[in-house]
């Protein structure tokens, strides 16, 4: 019985740094867009989701320059 | 752990009346996380399931609430029904609290709908749906608030429409393919922009129609690479089943001879029953005549005696005769005269012969020479040709017994080979040599193809490169070549992600449901495991590697392996969700249900088991108390047709 299942979280955290490094792209902004998705994809419509996320994007590359 | 109930209230739900009925959930900790109901059945533990699948769909209309209420609340016309639940999710606290206000309104009830949200104590007004389909999406419910006797259809070859989608979204695997699918368009939108910045001065109207040009071309290759690797999935999934079907074949060819053997048995001894059919209706024919062959013989050697005294008789006649024709002459033959004496004497003899004579023509029965020639001829050939009867009886039906045994063995061996009772090896390898040819067809002109867009993208990304140099003069233009390089990673990054993750989750999915059902299948010495197939279908294989059909396995083994699968995938979501067990053991015997129980406390989450009496008698519960977090008894006030739960004593 000590043989305990590890959950999934890690495991995703893991692929998501891993392809962030890959493609050097920023991990935190990466997974911003992902939960962003997360929050709309029980949605029929995902009304005004390319616009946020473009969004979400230059806000990050703007902190990014400033 | 992300997810777990703290608190479950019921009021007026089905079988829970207007007494409030509160659950409180102990603090989970990883040792124990068992939380047991025990009911008898109709007390509420499928209400108890039914409350949990409530909170979290938004399915349940008008009449849907009503049928829910409590049936004697109902009965008044007024009053409210409530089932709220406070959970831990992602370290806040939710309390979500769902229900109705009825009110009666001439003949028809009135329904008044609530949905109440708090989030760490602060009350949610907006989008609450979205809020909590984000907990547990609604289609993915059927994975972790389920009935035991329904998971079965999990260990199908086929899933239902939507199960595959519920499965994608309960690993997370959406999310990701929407965000793959929005950079591209965000890109898209970017490079309309710089195109119009580079379209607004003339002389880079050139570089722009490039660049359009390329982006055309792209597209055209990539649809039709698209297509070609529709084809040639389609052409390798022939050509796998034609693998199957020349493994297959082997089998099938030892089936065909066997049942050709069968065939040709079968006639040969239609043949010899068609013999003794003949025979028989010839033993039936003179059947009389061998009854009567005593009788006939006799008749037949009275006749040849009738025939040697009629040729006396004849002797007699002609004597007769001799003797009247002397007595009308004078003299007898030796010269004497015939006198008085003589005729006395001659009229003697003659009297003596008509006495004789009369007696033997006094026989009617005799038979003329034909007929006794006849009759002697038939009695001979039976005589010479004995026949038994019941051995022919017996023969025959020894045949006949012979014939259905095949006739089943036949029936059965067409069952088997089903379709492929006509199929030609000849035809199958034709088959096997065409699919083979359109595959390498299809694969070089991929070949072509992808080295066609490579090249393409290549230009593209050149001149891309140029448009950004160009454009970038300015500050918005800048501003978009930072975006899109940015966003080109990121697309980069997330076509990956789905790749891989789509990938891993599939590959842990199969490892923790391998791991499971080996842990509690009652043949561990020959299934090996399970895979995991694209579609997420399941095939338990052995460890000599063949495969099991599902259809082969039992109830009990399609449960098992149904319920290793949805606890690997609920165990592979980002974020676990408790597993709620109504009745989890109806089909499991005694080994499998201890083996189960034995697996439950490894989950990281909480499990509700809504147990009978059956599911979990007192050895197996006294094997879980270690781990057994909370116990609850659903108890039915008859007299007041109430249920209602309490701490187990």
């Amino acid at each position: 019985m000590n043989n305990d299942y590890q959950t999934a979280e890690e495991e995703y955290s893991l692929i998501l740094e891993e392809v962030a490094k890959e493609f050097q792209v920023d991990t935190r902004l990466l997974h911003s867009l992902i939960e962003y998705e997360q929050s709309k994809v029980h949605l029929l419509k995902r009304r005004g989701a390319k616009n946020d996320l473009r969004q979400i994007i230059e806000r990050w590359i703007e902190e990014q320059t400033s | 752990m992300t997810f777990q109930f703290r608190k479950l209230t019921l009021k007026n739900w089905l079988v829970y009346g207007d007494r409030e009925t509160v659950i409180d959930f102990t603090q989970f900790n990883s040792g124990r996380n068992l939380v047991v109901f025990h009911g008898q059945n109709g007390f509420g533990k499928t209400s108890l399931l039914r409350a949990l699948w409530f909170l979290f769909s938004d399915d349940y209309k008008d009449d849907a609430l009503v049928e829910m209420w409590n049936e004697k609340e109902r009965a008044s016309g007024e009053g409210e029904l409530e089932v709220a639940l406070e959970f831990l999710y992602r370290d806040k606290v939710w309390v979500l609290s769902k229900g109705a206000y009825f009110e009666l309104r001439g003949s028809r009830i009135a329904v008044n709908p609530f949905t109440k949200l708090w989030i760490d104590g602060c009350e949610i007004r907006d989008q609450i749906d979205d809020q909590i389909s984000r907990v547990i999406p609604k289609e993915c419910l059927q994975f972790v608030f389920f009935d035991g006797a329904e998971i079965t259809r999990y260990a199908q070859t086929q899933y239902e429409d939507g199960v595959k989608e519920a499965i994608e979204l309960m690993l997370g695997i959406p999310a990701v393919r929407n965000l793959r699918h929005d950079l591209g368009r965000i890109i898209s939108e970017l490079q309309e922009e710089q195109q119009e910045i580079l379209l607004a001065e003339q002389q880079n109207n050139e570089l722009a129609a490039e660049v359009e040009r390329l982006e055309e071309m792209k597209v055209s290759y990539e649809e039709r690479l698209k297509d070609l690797t529709k084809k040639q999935d389609s052409i390798q999934a022939a050509q796998e089943k034609l693998e199957k079907e020349a493994a297959q074949l082997e089998a099938i060819q030892a089936e065909q001879e066997a049942l050709r053997e069968k065939q040709s048995r079968r006639a040969n001894l239609e043949e010899r029953r068609d013999e003794l059919d003949a025979q028989i209706d010839d033993l039936i024919q003179s059947a009389p005549v061998r009854m009567l062959m005593r009788p006939l013989e006799h008749v037949i050697e009275e006749a040849i005696a009738q025939q040697e005294a009629s040729s006396r008789l004849e002797k007699y006649r002609l004597r007769k005769k001799l003797i009247e024709e002397l007595l009308e002459e004078a003299d007898c033959i030796c010269g004497r005269p015939i006198d008085e004496h003589i005729d006395t004497h001659f009229g003697n003899e003659i009297k003596r012969l008509d006495s004789i004579i009369d007696s033997q023509n006094a026989n009617p029965n005799s038979i003329n020479q034909r007929d006794l020639i006849s009759l002697q001829s038939i009695v001979d050939q039976l005589a010479n040709n004995p026949v038994d009867g019941k051995e022919l009886y017996d023969r025959r039906a020894l045949y006949i017994q012979q014939i259905e045994e095949i006739d089943t063995d036949i029936e059965r061996l067409r069952d088997r080979l089903g379709d492929n009772e006509s199929i030609q090896v000849q035809e199958l390898l034709e088959q096997q040599r065409v699919t083979a040819e359109q595959l390498q067809n299809v694969k070089h002109e991929i070949g072509v193809v992808e080295k066609n867009l490579e090249e393409t993208q290549k230009k593209l990304k050149e001149k891309r490169r140029e448009v950004d140099q160009t454009t970038g003069t300015t500050d918005r233009g800048k501003g978009i070549a930072r975006t899109l390089e940015v966003t080109r990673g990121l697309l980069a990054a997330s076509e990956q992600f789905v790749e891989r993750l789509v990938d891993r989750k599939r590959r842990a999915i199969e490892d923790i449901t391998s791991n499971i059902f080996k842990k509690i299948t009652n043949k561990p010495q020959e299934y090996a495991g399970v895979r995991v197939r694209d579609d997420y279908t399941l095939e338990v294989y052995r460890h000599d590697s063949s495969t099991v059909d599902n259809s082969q396995l039992s109830a009990g083994e399609r449960e098992v392996l149904a319920y290793s699968f949805i606890t690997a995938l609920n165990l592979s979501s980002p974020t676990p969700a408790p597993f709620v067990m109504d009745t989890p053991f109806g089909h499991l015997d005694s080994v499998h249900r201890d083996r189960l129980l034995k697996s439950l406390p490894m989950l990281k989450v909480q499990v509700l088991l809504l147990a009978t009496d059956r599911d979990l008698p007192p050895a197996e519960r006294g094997m879980i108390i270690p781990y057994i977090a909370d116990e609850f008894e659903i108890k039915r006030d008859q007299f007041n047709k109430v249920s209602y739960i309490k701490e187990a004593e």
